[in-house]
């Protein structure tokens, strides 16, 4: 297409070699890095993922906002039951809980399947493997927003004013790197061990019920510190804790931060390790 | 100038079965000796083994062999799929590989969707996209087609979307598996004056195959791949004798016509 000189036309130069550990790192950086270059990609990957799920069905995608409303209508006057609180405090918390962590679990089940899912991509055009990271986490934010038209449902049907709004963009920029870390260590350890994706989901069903999601923190009243040894608590907290309204100890905002960090270098190890193998596993 | 440089490239792929040793007991005899432990004493299949070779502007290379020979492998590895363990490779040039019929093409998306999608995979700009789309369009004849699933297609359909797809994008180096000799003759036709036009553009072209015929029409290179080694390598006339273990001039005089 181009007239120009094939001399003159800058070409791509591919080395492939082993290389070292550190090397490694830098790679996978690089990896990383190319694949938010590839942004539009990973956009339109994902947003297809969610288009052709429901193509053809008469709601679309907003199916994913009827089923969670449903949901949290049928376990809001249950649990508000069971635990003798009132709707109007309790139903807000569980719907902002839900929905929050309904992306969590998200991200941690399909996170596993990152590769494995794109196998046919993988092994026929060479990308940088965070391409099909970013399609995971689009996927998973654009079910979000969709999901977060209930929280503003229910807001306005009990005249909840969201609380601290500027602590929003931190705390989601928090979730959006962290949702990115964990698909990449998941999905690398997905594709080598294949019993990772059922270990996460049976152990994501236990943490739906020891993090407080639909039982409120306070509820417990002895060693709550305890509860910071559970990455999601301080994680949940940071999100939902200012936007209800309520003032966080620093010691949550610490180990959100702590933890964070932790999985950022994890996977980043674990993803310079394994990033040149991934093809073979497949 | 493209340019490819293979030193001393090995690929080989762990077997992380339970039973990979009583495997290896079963199927090392018929695979004659292809499997073999690495210094983790894990089983591992070598796909690929001790290959070296440079592939030069004009080449237009055949890689000949048997089902399991290590093309597809090999193909994959010049992609910069499999990156090496052992040996190195070296890619000068754009690149666009046929490997797979679908090419992660999606059944769910119409062939227009496809094509868009394939355009962002490469990180073309709109401009370049429509002119890949009207290209496509025209080649592929699919005309109202181009708007429906690709899953509604033939696999000729199919095929002539893919092809003209990869084609369209004007790559240095092409690569492509055998799948696209399978449509009919007015594409074949087709197809091969349009490879023609690319391949003074391309400069280098790969495919893998195991039709002599492919390699007699094609190609000026032949790498003969046995059991993951390069064997030998050569013009068509010299290999193609030998591989077939008789005379088949007439496999190079029918082309000409």
């Amino acid at each position: 297409m181009s007239d120009a000189l094939p001399s003159q036309v800058k070409e791509p130069v591919i080395e492939l070699r082993p290389e070292s550990f550190g090397r490694n790192i830098v790679l996978a950086l690089k990896d990383i890095f190319n694949g938010f270059k590839l942004w539009r990609l990973g956009w339109n990957l994902g947003w297809l993922d969610i288009k052709l799920r429901y193509r053809g069905s008469i709601l679309g995608p907003f199916w994913i906002t009827a089923s969670t409303a449903v949901m949290i209508a049928a376990m809001g006057v249950l649990y508000a039951f069971l635990f003798h609180t009132n709707l109007r405090e309790y139903l807000p918390f569980l719907t902002l809980s839900l929905v929050l962590w309904g992306y969590l679990n998200g991200i941690l089940s399909d996170g596993c399947n990152s590769f494995t899912q794109a196998e046919n991509l993988i092994l026929s055009i060479r990308l940088p493997y965070s391409v099909y990271i970013w399609r995971i986490v689009v996927r998973n934010f654009l079910i979000l927003l969709h999901n977060l038209l209930v929280v503003i449902v229910v807001f306005l049907i009990f005249r909840i004013v969201p609380q601290q709004i500027y602590l929003l963009i931190p705390v989601t920029f928090i979730w959006f790197l962290n949702s990115i870390a964990l698909c990449i260590l998941l999905g690398s350890l997905g594709t080598r061990f294949r019993d990772i994706p059922p270990v996460i989901n049976s152990l994501t069903q236990i943490f739906f019920f020891i993090t407080p999601i639909i039982w409120k923190p306070t509820l417990i009243f002895v060693n709550r510190q305890y509860m910071l040894l559970n990455p999601f608590y301080p994680l949940l907290e940071i999100f939902r804790g200012p936007i209800l309204g309520e003032t966080l100890r620093p010691s949550i905002w610490i180990f959100a931060l702590g933890y964070s960090l932790l999985l950022w270098l994890i996977a980043l190890l674990i993803f310079s390790k394994t990033r040149f193998r991934i093809a073979y596993w497949m | 100038m493209p340019h490819i440089q293979v030193d001393h490239l090995s690929i080989s792929f762990p077997l992380y079965h339970g039973s990979a040793r009583s495997l290896k007991k079963t199927a090392g005899r018929l695979l004659s000796g292809r499997l073999a432990e690495d210094r983790n004493h894990r089983i591992i299949v070598q796909a690929v083994r001790d290959v070296s070779f440079t592939i030069k502007p004009g080449d237009r290379v055949g890689l000949l062999g048997h089902n399991g020979a290590g093309k597809t492998t090999l193909l994959r590895a010049l992609a910069g799929i499999y990156e090496p363990i052992q040996g190195n490779i070296r890619i000068q040039g754009t690149l666009s590989s046929l490997l797979e019929t679908t090419l992660g093409m999606n059944g769910e998306l119409t062939g227009r969707e496809n094509i868009r999608l394939r355009c962002l995979f490469n990180g073309f700009s709109a401009k370049r996209t429509a002119e890949i789309e009207e290209n496509v369009q025209e080649f592929s004849e699919l005309d109202s087609y181009l708007d429906m699933p690709l899953r509604t297609y033939s696999s000729g359909m199919t095929l002539r979307l893919g092809f003209g797809l990869a084609t369209a994008i004007n790559p240095q180096i092409l690569m492509m598996d055998e799948w696209f000799m399978t449509g009919d003759a007015g594409f074949i036709l087709k197809a091969t004056a349009r490879l023609e036009k690319l391949i003074q553009t391309a400069q280098i072209l790969i495919i893998s195959t195991h039709l002599p015929s492919v390699i007699a029409t094609w190609c000026n290179r032949v790498f003969w791949m046995d059991q993951g080694y390069l064997k030998m390598q050569g013009t068509p006339q010299e290999i193609l004798p030998i591989y077939l273990g008789k005379d088949c001039s007439d496999l190079f005089a029918s082309d000409k016509t």
